[in-house]
């Protein structure tokens, strides 16, 4: 399970495809210590090389 | 194995009950038990308690000696019993064993949660330690969350639509309405329930039930000594229980729960029961689309139908399949280990023909279904249980409604006087007895009092917030 970013709720419906993206998940603590994991982004909202 | 039956109910009032303790609330629905029951302390033999995380909410463990102790029956056995949501359908389903087994004779099944005392955030981080810490939690699911995940999917493969989903808590807060007992006195329309904060897409806070205290306790013997305590017996038939994967992600499916299918297969085949023969059930309605795939699950209709019989009216309170005639987890109120014996408490009344204004025309044939995991206020499967309770070879024998049950009050302020004619305090269990006890009529218990809250249309405003996606997106 992961969260889904770089997009709007509205954007995204059920079959769409998704890679995984190296993420911060959250940071904890007043240290702010960073978790970092995966997220899944829609693969037609992959950055474009040169854009 | 011998038949088992419920001889004796009790149960707190739910709601936010700050000036109530856990031990108070505890000893005053065992205390209600025994006396439905007209037993006295000294005649139990074991208990077993429901609590999801008395550790977490009011930092106690070890309640199970705690109760033992406080209720003055130490040295009878008491057991804890943790299954998330469905701990207090566990807790009675191994009491059932105990006597079933001939173990024990006169067993205790209780269920205790006390929630408020801690802030709504902090209670909700609480309720989400039993998801899947390393793949749900982590990446920051929340249980309506799940349940948002499963009701998309719900809507995307049969049509379930956001009006559906509101007709099942408008249902179970009317339901609520007639139960004094109940957490939300509020008549809400779907047009009201639409418009309430949304908490995780599509969910919105007047589909999820809320965090609440509450107890609750039967007691249980076996059925051929059933008529020695009480002349309306109702015997637990079936008793069925499953597991799951703990991760929503790693299951077969969104759209349907295989554990629920699984133990109410069990639990049709030992109370040789259909489900077209159930009058009425009490299910879980974490949120509105647990309810919509319960009742596919147990059989009541196809898969995929549950939004539309809703809509239909066939599981209202005048329905031919009545559902949380109670007010169920939405309306009644969710406080987790006591979720379950409260369940089988409503069962318990309506077969009796004691459920009063809420009571279910045609009521021999009950079902319980409780769902444990995915976080408390709206959760997957990892384990669940269902008890059937029937009223097996006794129907028709019952005496009409008494007048257990206080008019369904619509808004409830301020507060009344103590509950109960043997309004239980200190002193526990075992100082009580039948004879003991004074003031009019044991077997007529007073409405609970109306205390702790404002008014009862204010659900706790601070238990949505933390239900969406909660850690930062960035």
């Amino acid at each position: 399970m992961a969260q889904l970013t770089d997009c709007q709720e509205e954007e995204v419906r059920i079959g769409d495809e998704v890679e995984l993206v190296f993420r911060r998940i959250k940071e904890e603590g007043e240290e702010g210590i960073i978790h970092y994991g995966f997220k899944a982004r829609l693969v037609r909202a992959r950055p474009q090389p040169g854009a | 194995m011998r038949r088992v039956a419920v001889v004796g109910v009790g149960q707190t009032k739910f709601g936010e009950l700050w000036d109530t303790s856990f031990r108070q609330m505890i000893i005053e629905a065992g205390t209600r038990a025994l006396e439905d029951a007209g037993i006295s302390g000294e005649e139990i033999d074991a208990m077993y308690v429901g609590n999801m995380s008395a550790g977490q909410f009011i930092r106690q463990e070890h309640i199970a000696s705690l109760i033992a102790d406080h209720s003055g029956l130490a040295p009878v056995p008491c057991t804890r019993v943790e299954a998330a949501c469905a701990s207090g359908a566990l807790a009675l389903r191994e009491a059932m064993v105990a006597v079933a087994s001939g173990m024990h004779d006169v067993v205790v099944a209780a269920g205790i949660e006390k929630m408020t005392d801690v802030i709504a955030e902090a209670g909700q981080e609480m309720l989400a330690t039993v998801s899947d810490q390393e793949w749900e939690a982590f990446v920051g699911a929340t249980f309506p969350s799940l349940f948002a995940l499963m009701a998309r999917r719900h809507m995307h493969e049969f049509g379930t639509t956001d009006e559906q989903r509101a007709l099942v808590a408008v249902k179970n807060h009317h339901n609520a309405c007639l139960n004094a007992y109940a957490q939300h006195h509020v008549e809400l329309t779907v047009e009201r329930v639409l418009q309430s904060p949304m908490v995780s897409s599509p969910l919105r806070m007047m589909e999820c039930a809320s965090l609440t205290d509450g107890a609750a306790c039967l007691i249980l013997v076996p059925l051929e000594e059933a008529r020695k305590y009480t002349d309306t017996p109702v015997e637990i038939a079936g008793s069925g229980q499953a597991s799951d994967t703990i991760a929503l992600g790693d299951r077969e499916s969104l759209v349907s729960l295989r554990a629920t299918r699984e133990a109410a297969r069990k639990a049709y085949r030992m109370a040789r029961v259909e489900p077209k023969q159930v009058d009425l059930a009490e299910v879980h309605d974490s949120t509105t689309i647990s309810e919509i795939m319960a009742i596919e699950d147990l059989g009541f209709c196809e898969k995929g139908k549950g939004g539309k019989i809703t809509e239909e009216g066939m599981t209202a309170i005048d329905g031919p399949l009545p559902v949380n005639p109670s007010g169920g987890l939405e309306g009644r109120g969710h406080p987790i280990g006591a979720t379950g014996i409260a369940q089988a408490l409503e069962i318990v009344l309506q077969l009796r023909g004691e459920a009063g204004k809420r009571q279910v025309k045609k009521a021999e044939v009950g079902l319980t279904h409780t769902v444990g995991g995915e976080r408390g206020d709206g959760g997957g499967a990892p384990l669940q249980e269902e008890i059937a309770c029937t009223s097996r070879g006794s129907g028709g024998r019952y005496p009409t409604a008494t007048a257990w049950w206080a008019p369904g009050a619509g808004t409830a302020t301020g507060s009344s006087s103590p509950p109960g004619p043997s309004a239980p305090t200190a002193g526990g269990w075992a100082s009580w007895s039948p004879t003991g006890s004074a003031g009019g009529g044991g077997s007529t218990p007073s409405p609970p009092s109306t205390r702790g809250r404002g008014t009862s249309e204010s659900r706790s405003p601070t238990c949505w917030p933390s239900w969406s996606w909660r850690r930062d997106r960035g």
